[in-house]
């Protein structure tokens, strides 16, 4: 029993020494992981168990935060400020959603003031990045994209983003600015967001974020559903297998129930990166260059905003560019671009950032 | 004490380094590889790496090792380790080469519950940081030696010694899986707490005399069972059983314990869990991947 005292008293002394003054290391809302909507919770992870910095008790009470759950690992509050309801930036009514992925690497700045530039007049409502969010590895790689989100931030969007294998490369820097939920759930206005980590190498979900992936769709029952990962869920006609001409792998194992999970609960769009090329599927995994019209949920990939050009599938069109989605009375109204002016829209085709396209 | 290291420091480790990654163009990031040159000096040259006999020198290495330990986490809390920072990797190779000296002493503390109850609080600690499990290992010799002197017996080796050496490779091999499945939520740590929970129940006296009559190859099958069966949605039945289990195969393991031996499965059978996990572009392996989850 002296043992055990004296064990548990040296605990206590150890986790003071190493926690004290507390601090604490907000999870959320971070960069990429907003908090929207009454709901919307903020999490942080303290240095020492149930003790809360002086400073961050202030600013809490002050954003009208209440506690409303401890753990070891940390504090979960609440926003109990009246939040008024989410309207579209559109004077039409719609929402745009805008999809980015595999953005332009350092030394492409001009890309990303390109997008800020086109954002400034699209005014999207959201901003997804789906993963390679800016291939550097370096602290001041990462600032770069900070910087670069919060100035769409500033303009009025809101960015939610996921991890993509880039990411791995400099993953302490990644959780570093990003924070280490790598996968979560975003509420705003009539959207649910499930942004996936779809891990590099391992391409698929761990078992805990598969279920808490049915979960989250249990959950959102008459919301607008939509899904973002890194890598693409099918795979391209001229990869069955896999590799995607060099450019990586698909979603591995589990494919059959998502793909399931999403038809059954409704999932209006899953959007990924990765290729860098444009390319939509249906539930079937049927390349839909045809038409961009079909139902049951829209499995797109949206070419890079500025990295190298590749062309994967049959669809011939290939350059630099992002995917606006309108939203119209909870229906998705149009989700490709009409590159030939004939006032419809192509299928497949993302919106290109330069005039000129960037490549090919 | 031998746990301690295993688990709390060589596991922690494991999983910071999957976690923070290797890139050894940067040369700080070489040195955390040193756990591995003292796991290899207890199973080539063992003996090597022992603590000197007088208490007050063990004494103070245990106090220094402690002191390292909370350097490194103070340094590290909440800031997500980078191996390749010069400071506090230095502190972790230097506490490792501590809590590696003290892992050989066989000490009357060392048997019992304690150290599965140590491992089990550890583990839950560490939800708030994957390094508060180097902390729990790094105040191990102070907690574990106290008051005790360390036994010069010679080895003992009970009937099913030999082949419990795969213990402490399918232990490698299973136990790590929440780790890999939760990342870094808190929720990946409770199965490894109620690992240590269940060793914890298992290795009272009552229990003990008990176990010790299931023959070792029942232990050994029920063991790769269960650790196949992992789901997050058991995860805390699954530690607990994993616990009991891994409690029942400690106990004939021969006295003092060959560590080197020990911790050589062990870190082959975490770095075989890893290469499972993460789909290494091994041919044949991307099928496997945790048997497809």
């Amino acid at each position: 029993m002296k043992r055990a005292a004296y064990a548990i008293l040296l605990t206590f002394i150890a986790l003071l020494a190493a926690g004290w003054p507390p601090k604490a290391r907000v999870d959320r809302p971070m960069i990429g992981l907003p908090l929207m909507s009454q709901q919307g919770e903020m999490e942080a992870t303290l240095s020492l168990p149930f003790v809360l910095p002086g400073e961050m008790r202030k600013d809490l009470r002050t954003q009208g935060f209440t506690p409303i759950s401890w753990t070891l690992s940390g504090l979960k509050a609440r926003s109990t400020a009246e939040v008024k309801p989410l309207k579209p930036r559109d004077p039409s009514g719609r929402w745009k959603v805008v999809h980015i992925a595999d953005l332009p690497p350092p030394g492409r700045d001009d890309l990303l003031e390109a997008f800020i530039a086109r954002m400034s007049e699209v005014k999207p409502d959201l901003i997804l990045a789906s993963g390679d969010l800016g291939y550097g590895e370096t602290a001041a790689d990462f600032d770069r994209i900070t910087t670069f989100f919060k100035e769409l931030e500033r303009q009025g969007a809101v960015v939610v983003s996921c991890p993509g294998n880039h990411e791995r490369k400099a993953w302490i820097q990644y959780l570093r600015h990003f924070g280490p939920d790598t996968w979560h759930r975003v509420e705003f206005g009539p959207f649910t967001l499930l942004s996936l980590d779809s891990e590099h190498g391992r391409d698929q979900f761990t078992p805990a974020q598969f279920r808490w992936f049915r979960q989250s769709l249990q959950d959102s029952a008459g919301r607008i559903v939509l899904v973002q990962l890194h890598h693409p869920v099918f795979p391209s006609e001229t990869a069955p297998s896999g590799e995607a001409k060099g450019s990586g792998g698909i979603l591995g194992a589990r494919r059959a129930e998502f793909i399931k999970a999403c038809v059954d609960h409704g999932v209006v769009a899953v959007l990924a990166g990765h290729w860098h090329s444009d390319a939509v599927f249906d539930s079937t995994g049927r390349l839909r260059d045809d038409t961009p019209d079909f139902p049951g949920p829209k499995f797109i990939v949206t070419t890079t905003l500025g990295n190298e050009i590749r062309r994967v599938t049959r669809w011939p069109k290939s350059y630099f560019g992002w995917r606006l989605l309108t939203f119209e009375d909870g229906r998705l109204l149009s989700y490709t671009a009409d590159l030939d002016g004939d006032g419809k829209p192509d299928p497949i085709a993302s919106e290109p950032l330069l005039a000129h396209g960037g490549g090919r | 004490m031998a746990l301690a290291w295993l688990i709390l420091f060589l596991g922690s480790w494991v999983r910071l380094l999957t976690i923070s990654g290797l890139n050894f163009h940067r040369g700080a990031t070489i040195l955390v590889l040193a756990p591995l040159a003292f796991v290899a000096i207890h199973r080539f040259l063992p003996g090597t790496l022992r603590t000197p006999e007088r208490s007050s020198v063990r004494w103070t290495m245990a106090a220094i090792t402690a002191l390292l330990s909370l350097l490194f986490v103070r340094l590290t809390l909440l800031h997500f380790w980078d191996p390749a920072s010069f400071p506090p990797t230095i502190m972790l190779v230097f506490m490792g080469l501590g809590i590696a000296m003290f892992a050989s002493d066989d000490c009357p503390n060392d048997r019992g519950p304690g150290p599965w109850l140590w491992v089990a609080l550890w583990m839950l600690l560490s939800g708030r940081d994957p390094v508060l499990g180097l902390l729990g290992a790094g105040l191990a010799p102070l907690v574990f030696h106290w008051g005790k002197v360390p036994t010069k017996g010679t080895t003992q080796e009970t009937g099913n010694g030999k082949t419990l050496w795969v213990f402490p490779f399918l232990l490698g091999l299973f136990l790590p899986r929440p780790w890999w499945d939760w990342g870094l939520q808190p929720d990946s740590v409770l199965p490894l707490a109620a690992f240590g929970l269940g060793g914890g129940i298992a290795s009272i006296k009552l229990f003990k005399e008990w176990h010790r009559q299931v023959p070792a190859w029942i232990l050994i099958c029920v063991l790769a069972v269960v650790g196949l069966l992992y789901s997050p949605s058991w995860g805390m039945i699954w530690g607990g059983l994993m616990g009991i289990l891994a409690a029942c195969a400690w106990g004939p393991l021969p006295k003092p314990l060959p560590v080197g031996a020990i911790a050589g499965y062990w870190i082959l059978g975490l770095l075989l869990s890893f290469t499972l996990q993460a789909n290494a572009w091994l041919p044949g392996l991307s099928h496997l991947i945790w048997l497809g989850n």
